[in-house]
């Protein structure tokens, strides 16, 4: 188990008149696979590259297993990155791009031929070793470099977007791979991309990034369910927006009202009456009345249902979820339903729809930060 | 990417550099220096000893003048020359299977493997020998076979880079090889036609060992100048070795200010 | 063959044909092959009558090329280049009446008696390998840093800076290193020494040029990588950065090989066409002497001989095909 922590103290880096990093303050436990998600421009990069030690900061520290590293250079790192394209060295062949590191330590050839062939192994391309790189694929080459980088016993592995260049089914057997090295190493990942459903479905924490700064790093449930922005919250996954101003206020629970109607929902932070907030709900809290039946959510807090009725206007089967789109009061919203089969709902009828007010998170609009994404 | 810290193989290396630098550019001081101290009196500016008369004797002495005039002549020559014929030579290479792509690379560039000084000579006793007495004439074949393989390497560049399903989806859609040519072929390889008249150009100015072999006793500039130096120091020579030297220190300063300016911006 | 008609006409395929042909034979085979029959027909003088005309011809123009070199008005040096070229166009008809070429081919223009030959290509092999060596270790790091500076800027700027330099002519070039060596004495081991210089701020192109082309497209990141698995600079170096640009340092030593070896204006100026020790410059000597181009035609192909055997030779040490240096790429 040789995985490390990484913490930092207001780090921070500055490009002329640009900040691309606001001092941030990170908390990753060791064995911790943690990512970083947010769109293009909002500092993940260089996040990346300062604890690496690509990137000097231009304020802060960073600290590796307790040891503040801020100052060395990433060879001296307990530290490796792999990029999205992996830069393999074009003229080695695979077997020794995996071995390179124990090169660079003095291991003695067949020692280090022998632990190449192992990790290849653990990354499922067994049978690679004397390919060179120009041969493979994206996904296979990917592997080797994770394979090259585990050769080294890093405490923290950078992964800066690593599967974007692979294919998506290739992806789920590199994940694996990845996991079951965490799970027997205790290895820290710390790793940005842009696939949010892995990134969330894959970490044990997520840190959502905008404009140089991390809004929320949380559990994917907690990011999920309880986001503290609407940024964060619309970031994460689809949300259906409903724009209203708040009539009531009782403890968290709040009446708004908007469009489609006055809205009993559940208030994000300090709000009174008279005050304009945007009310988030999820697609797959959004139900029909009859599925409020099957779930058994008919008799929990009746108070607390909000009742629409709207026409159904489109449908799509995207998979295991069918996503119907509807229409009340001149407002589209969307709902996601799994895909059960047969039962089929009709196009331009009426159908009773609600979601709980529990489900439906109010956000005042001075705090959506970041605007419209 | 940036790192922390410097290292020391960097300073070494710029160090080495810098060194390096010192070695290629010191042939200009030199000259200056030797142009001031043989000939010239920088304080005497109209006198027998100034600057300004030796430099206007350059421009009056004949077989120097004349050696100009008929390097310009061969250098356009071998410019209107090499260019068709590097750019027929890497049409005709690119469409080649790989093995008679590579019998014919050999001897385009076979000339370019041999010391010029043979090139020259080759030339001189074959043409000669068939009646052609022109010194011009002879410097142009001599150099031609030389600096068209040039010409013909820059195209060859060129070409790398040319889209191939282009030319697939014209012929697809039924274009006739002169369309080929003029809209696919042409505006790729017509931005490489100035560069390599400019290099053929100045690669036959500055050629040598072919041209003294194949010109006689019809010399061009650069062989007129060397057969003086040869002969002695003389205060032609550190005029004319003045004359060379200011436009390239000219050009070596704008290279600094660019330097120094981009750095500032970047 | 046919798909240049294919592509681009009958008209223009004939065109390009056409050039290329006239390329081939006119400027490349035409003229070598001439060389080498020339190299192989000896020219018999009939005794006595011509050979004192001809001495008397010699003796002239001598004297004419002495007063030529003592000469300082251009004007004096034009006119004594008329008297020159007369000289030898009486030479040359005087030996075409008076003499036979031999009736077949031998190779008694290729004897080398006094070993003057030899020695001189010897010698001169031997430099280049030296200077060869030397530009290697002096330009790589050049090319280097060049190329990584050229990832940044648009315009290459060292690669500039480090063209520069010959935009001043290379007589002018030697000259000043001419003027800057000759107290180290102007015959004998002293030129040999005092060539060394001014061969590898001559050659110096043609290994920076090749090693830049080489490198330019190598990703930065390779190095970071290596660095990030804990490689040292040296081992980088050996293992990344040499492997990439051998195909460079190879053509770049072929070149600098082929010039140092076939260079006259090195020599020449250096010496002030007083030395003997190199090849190119003995055969210019002969040029300038002698009358009976054979000879001069055997010394050629000598060179030409030697040049190619040692650039083939190098690539073969580099582990090179041609096609690693072609501007297409290698199909494996």
């Amino acid at each position: 188990m040789y995985g490390k922590d990484v913490r930092s103290k207001s780090l921070s880096v500055v490009h002329g008149d640009t900040v691309a990093l606001h001092p941030t303050d990170l908390d990753i436990a060791a064995g911790e696979f943690f990512s970083v998600l947010g769109p293009t421009g909002a500092g993940k990069s260089s996040l990346l590259r300062t604890v690496g030690g690509f990137l000097a900061p231009t304020l802060g520290r960073v600290m590796i297993g307790g040891v503040d590293v801020t100052d060395l250079p990433p060879d001296r790192r307990p530290t490796v990155t792999i990029f999205s394209d992996p830069a393999l060295f074009p003229r080695m062949s695979v077997t020794d791009n995996v071995a390179f590191g124990l090169e660079a330590r003095g291991v003695p050839r067949p020692t280090r031929r022998a632990r190449a062939a192992e990790l290849l192994d653990l990354v499922g391309l067994p049978r690679i070793g004397d390919r060179r790189p120009a041969d493979l694929d994206a996904a296979d080459r990917s592997g080797v470099a994770l394979a090259r980088a585990l050769a080294v016993e890093p405490a923290v592995l950078l992964l800066d977007e690593w599967l974007s260049t692979v294919a998506s089914d290739r992806r789920r057997d590199l994940r694996a791979a990845l996991n079951a090295i965490r799970r027997s190493t205790g290895i820290t990942v710390l790793a940005i991309g842009d696939d949010h459903a892995a990134a969330l479905a894959h970490s044990d924490r997520v840190a959502v990034m905008n404009a140089g700064r991390i809004e929320q790093a949380d559990t994917p449930d907690r990011l999920y369910g309880r986001p503290t922005s609407t940024f964060v919250a619309r970031f994460v996954g689809e949300q259906n927006v409903l724009a209203g101003r708040i009539v009531e206020v009782r403890g968290d629970r709040i009446a708004v009202e908007t469009a489609v109607g006055r809205l009993s929902a559940t208030a994000q932070g300090r709000v009174t009456a008279g005050d304009v907030v945007e009310v988030l709900i999820r697609p797959e809290r959004l139900l029909l009345e009859h599925d409020r039946a099957d779930r058994g959510h008919a008799d929990v807090d009746p108070e607390g249902w909000n009742r629409l009725r709207g026409d159904l206007v489109g449908r799509s089967v995207e998979g295991a979820t069918i996503v119907h789109d509807f229409v009340v009061a001149d407002v589209h919203l969307r709902m996601n339903r799994p895909n059960l089969g047969p039962r089929e709902l009709l196009i331009a009828s009426l159908h009773a729809i609600g979601f709980h007010a529990d489900d439906a998170l109010a956000f005042p609009v001075a705090s959506s930060r970041g605007g419209d994404g | 990417m940036t790192e922390p810290r410097r290292h020391f193989v960097a300073i070494l290396r710029d160090l080495h550099v810098g060194v390096g630098l010192l070695f290629l550019f010191a042939p200009l001081p030199i000259l200056v220096a030797a142009a001031r101290g043989r000939s010239f009196d920088p304080t005497d500016l109209t006198g027998p000893g100034s600057i300004v008369r030796n430099i206007a004797a350059l421009f009056a002495d004949t077989a120097l003048m004349h050696g100009l005039g008929l390097s310009l002549l061969v250098g356009l020559a071998v410019t209107a020359v090499t260019v068709p014929l590097g750019l027929a030579g890497a049409l005709a290479l690119d469409r080649l299977s790989p093995r008679a792509a590579a019998v014919l690379f050999a001897a385009m560039v076979a000339p370019l493997l041999v010391p010029g000084l043979v090139v020259g000579l080759a030339t001189s006793i074959v043409w000669r020998g068939l009646g052609i007495e022109s010194g011009a004439v002879l410097a142009i074949l001599a150099q031609s076979g030389r600096i068209a393989a040039c010409t013909a390497v820059l195209f060859l560049m060129r070409l790398e880079s040319l889209d191939r399903t282009l030319e697939r989806a014209a012929v697809d859609l039924g274009a006739p090889p002169t369309l080929v040519l003029r809209h696919i072929f042409a505006p790729h390889l017509a931005p490489m036609v100035p560069i390599a008249a400019i290099l053929a150009f100045v690669l036959s100015f500055g050629d040598h060992d072919a041209t003294i072999a194949a010109v006689g006793t019809d010399r061009t500039f650069v062989t007129e100048l060397s057969t003086r130096i040869v002969a002695g120091p003389s205060p032609a020579i550190d005029a004319a070795g003045l004359v060379g030297a200011v436009p390239v220190i000219v050009a070596l300063l704008v290279v600094v200010v660019r330097a120094r300016t981009t750095r500032h911006r970047g | 063959m046919a798909e240049v008609f294919r592509t681009f006409g009958l008209r223009l395929g004939a065109l390009i044909w056409l050039l290329v042909g006239v390329w081939v034979i006119g400027l490349v085979v035409a003229p070598f092959a001439g060389l080498v029959a020339r190299s192989l027909v000896t020219i018999e003088t009939r005794p006595v009558e011509a050979g004192l005309e001809l001495r008397h011809i010699a003796d002239d123009l001598a004297s004419a090329r002495r007063d030529w070199e003592r000469a300082t008005d251009p004007e004096r040096r034009a006119e004594l280049d008329r008297r020159i070229r007369l000289l030898t166009d009486r030479e040359r008809w005087t030996m075409r009446q008076t003499s036979e070429p031999s009736a077949e081919p031998n190779l008694a223009n290729y004897a080398d008696p006094a070993g003057v030959r030899s020695r001189a290509l010897l010698t001169t092999l031997g430099l280049s390998l030296l200077i060869t060596a030397v530009a290697l270790v002096a330009c790589w790091p050049l090319a280097w840093a060049a190329a990584l500076a050229s990832r940044r800027a648009r315009v290459p700027l060292l690669l500039v800076a480090l063209v520069l330099p010959y935009g001043l002519l290379e007589p002018l070039r030697l000259h000043a290193w001419d003027l800057v060596l000759s107290p180290t004495g102007p015959d004998g081991l002293g030129s040999a020494w005092s060539m060394l210089p001014a061969m590898i701020h001559s050659g110096a192109i043609f290994m920076i040029l090749p090693i830049f082309a080489a490198l330019v497209r190598f990703d930065r990141r390779l190095i970071d990588t290596a660095r990030d698995l804990g490689a040292s600079h040296s081992r980088i170096h050996a293992r990344i950065v040499l492997p990439q640009a051998a195909p460079g340092l190879a053509v770049g030593a072929a070149a600098t090989f082929l010039f140092s070896f076939g260079s006259l204006a090195v020599p020449w100026i250096m010496t002030h066409d007083r030395g003997s020790d190199d090849f190119a410059l003995l055969l210019w000597q002969r040029v300038a002497t002698t009358a009976d181009e054979g000879i001069a035609a055997a010394y050629a192909v000598s060179a030409t001989a030697a040049s190619l055997f040692a650039a083939v030779l190098l690539f073969r040490l580099f582990g090179l095909r041609l096609c690693d240096v072609t501007p297409w790429r290698c199909r494996p």
